[in-house]
């Protein structure tokens, strides 16, 4: 109670469910400021804010609601990694300006997030776990799943149950490097697939003011983490690559073959086309992986504010940012080279019967289907015709509600300079 | 930054010069002294005084590629020691209001320090150990083995348990530094000022 008597602004730092005990303080906390710092247990989505339940509870003090989004290590050793930031939020202005300066004089950032209302959204900050990741990295354990078994059945099981060949020990390193680049590429084009999938339909409806349906919409929000856990797969596949000459299988297999060809007597074993095939899909892969690397840069915070893999001439065409122009051709190049890369390293072997054990497709075949899909819809989205459909769409225009403007000349047949379509 | 009492703060921060790396970088380079002694001994000084064998060209690379991964793992774990001291410590006095000794508090505010230099040298061991065939002490000594085998006769050499440790040693080895690098790119301010508590102490 005296403290409560003397001090201007005070920390409720008491458990939500106890405000209700300090009412007997009201009249003494009359006119003053009162910061709740209380966190829940779980994600409130609709319903009152502590902070709000606790302005109801004390109608005569101005509540602001702060502090609750750090930890009690960075409040007790000040802000160290980079800058801490503050949100506050409270509707009186005067009381927030009291807290932004205690927080610029403990040197945290304080964030203006408006009225007590805003207070539901501050209090669910610091509750959840990366919810923009989920889909994605389910996605990924999925496919990752699916074509390491799909691998192992014709990498290790068929020659075991065809031939008696054991070869179980390639699957720690071998089966993993051919899982790893399929799953880096087919989530490439779940990148870039949404994209046409959104060309296509503002095309077939002829307007762009058609909302998108709810899984299209949900595809399109989650491109970047889609394209970050490509881009992790793509560099382990890297690591792993790299790693194979390394390991005693290699050596072995080396000095065994050496052993062979002086027991036959072939004094030259080049084989020009095997170089071929391998000097290019290795060097057609290295500038993939440099083009996605820039990609991955120009993703982290600092590099780029706010934009995200999203193709900004959709939200807002009449001004698209040059940045996002690069990071999408960028992106369509990292595509191609990717292609180019696993075509390369399939070379004719699509066309060699003996490679389809149990009938089943090399791998490379299968992966091979998304990324062709998405680029040659892009190529027919280029195409004049259909580019020209496509810009006016996104200009505004709309199939059911476009207006002809013509100039009146008279007795002139040549109308289509004369006509413009708004 | 606030009232004036605070500009003693502002006149210290151009002098400074990385105020908290300096107990991290000493503990590091301590243990890579000790470590490269330690195999500097065993595997050059006692095969030369035993058998008189010349080795001393394993210096440059194969010696450094044993100092950095023991460094990297030796400071990783310091890392997490720490956390379980101060476990230890809370449970052992009943309580979390007491103060940890002054040589512990200084342990847990360097612990990002220890996990990136940590992280630097396992990046380093990686390019070490991808390296190690491109040499042309590798390429010698595989002809030589080629030599022997053909002058031996045998026509497979193949020695399952040898392959199968190199592959369950070489995957874990990657696996463990897509995490480590993970953690590293969580330590990045801007992406750990995108991260709530939560999210940053469940990825640490």
């Amino acid at each position: 109670l005296e403290a409560a008597n003397k001090a201007d602004l005070c920390f409720i730092a008491v458990y939500p469910e106890h405000h209700s005990t300090l009412v007997e303080l009201k009249p003494a906390l009359a006119g003053k400021t009162l910061v709740d710092v209380s966190n829940s247990l779980r994600i409130n989505q609709n319903g009152p804010s502590n902070a709000e339940l606790l302005a109801d509870y004390f109608p005569e003090s101005s509540v602001v609601k702060g502090f609750n989004t750090i930890s009690a290590w960075t409040l007790q050793m000040g802000p160290r990694d980079g800058g801490r930031q503050v949100f506050l939020c409270s509707n009186s202005q005067k009381a927030k300006n009291t807290v932004k300066a205690i927080c610029h004089r403990m040197g945290f950032i304080p964030i203006d997030m408006g009225l007590l209302s805003s207070s539901l959204e501050i209090e669910n900050l610091p509750l959840y776990l990366f919810p923009s990741w989920r889909l994605p990295l389910l996605c990924t354990l999925f496919l990752f799943i699916f074509f390491y078994l799909y691998n192992f059945f014709r990498d290790v099981l068929q020659p075991y149950v065809m031939e008696g060949k054991k070869a179980f020990y390639k699957m720690p390193i071998e089966v993993v490097n051919v899982t790893l680049p399929s799953v880096a590429l087919v989530m490439l084009a779940l990148v870039y697939l949404p994209g046409v999938f959104a060309a296509i339909l503002q095309l077939w409806s002829g307007t762009k003011y058609n909302r998108f349906p709810n899984w299209l919409d949900r595809w399109l929000t989650s491109r970047k983490q889609l394209g970050l856990c490509s881009f992790l797969c793509a560099v382990l596949h890297a690591v792993y690559s790299l790693c194979l000459p390394l390991r005693k299988s290699a050596r072995f297999k080396l000095v065994n073959m050496a052993y062979k060809q002086v027991k036959a007597g072939v004094d030259n074993s080049w084989e020009d086309e095997e170089v071929w095939r391998m000097e290019l899909y290795l060097s057609v892969g290295i500038m993939a992986l440099g083009l996605l690397c820039l990609l991955a840069v120009t993703s982290l915070p600092s590099v780029a504010n706010t934009i995200n893999w999203r193709e900004f001439s959709f939200i807002q065409p009449l001004n698209f940012c040059l940045f996002d122009v690069l990071q999408s051709t960028l992106g369509y190049c990292a595509l191609f080279m990717a292609t180019a890369h696993t075509l390369l390293y399939g070379w004719n072997r699509a066309f060699d019967l003996s490679q389809y054990r149990f009938n089943m497709p090399p791998t490379f075949v299968l992966v091979l289907v998304l990324p062709f899909l998405v680029l040659l819809s892009r190529l027919a989205l280029c195409v004049p015709c259909a580019a020209g459909w496509l810009r006016k769409v996104r200009r505004g225009w709309e199939r059911s509600r476009h207006i002809r403007f013509t100039l009146p000349a008279e007795g002139c047949h040549n109308g289509l300079e004369d006509v413009s379509d708004v | 930054m606030g009232p004036l009492s605070l500009s003693r703060y502002i006149e210290n921060i151009p002098i400074q010069l990385f105020p908290g790396w300096k107990g991290p970088v000493l503990a590091a380079v301590a243990l890579s002294i000790f470590f490269f002694g330690y195999s500097f001994i065993r595997d050059i000084i006692h095969p030369y005084v035993q058998h008189k064998q010349s080795d001393f060209y394993k210096i440059p690379i194969e010696i450094v590629n044993h100092t950095l991964p023991t460094v990297a793992i030796t400071l990783l774990a310091l890392v997490y020691l720490a956390g379980q001291l101060a476990a230890a410590h809370q449970l052992y006095y009943g309580t979390k209001y007491k103060q940890f000794p002054h040589w512990l508090e200084g342990w847990l505010q360097s612990r990002k320090q220890l996990g990136l230099i940590s992280f630097f040298l396992a990046a380093v061991h990686v390019l070490y150990s991808l390296c190690l065939p491109l040499r042309r002490s590798e390429k010698y000594l595989l002809l030589n083995a080629a030599y022997q085998q053909i002058h031996a006769n045998m026509e497979n050499s193949w020695n399952e348990e040898e392959v199968w440790r190199v592959e369950m040693y070489v995957s874990f080895g990657i696996m463990s530094f897509g995490l480590m690098s993970f953690l590293a790119i969580t330590s990045i301010p801007s992406i750990s000022n995108s991260l709530n508590w939560r999210e940053f102490s469940f990825i640490q």
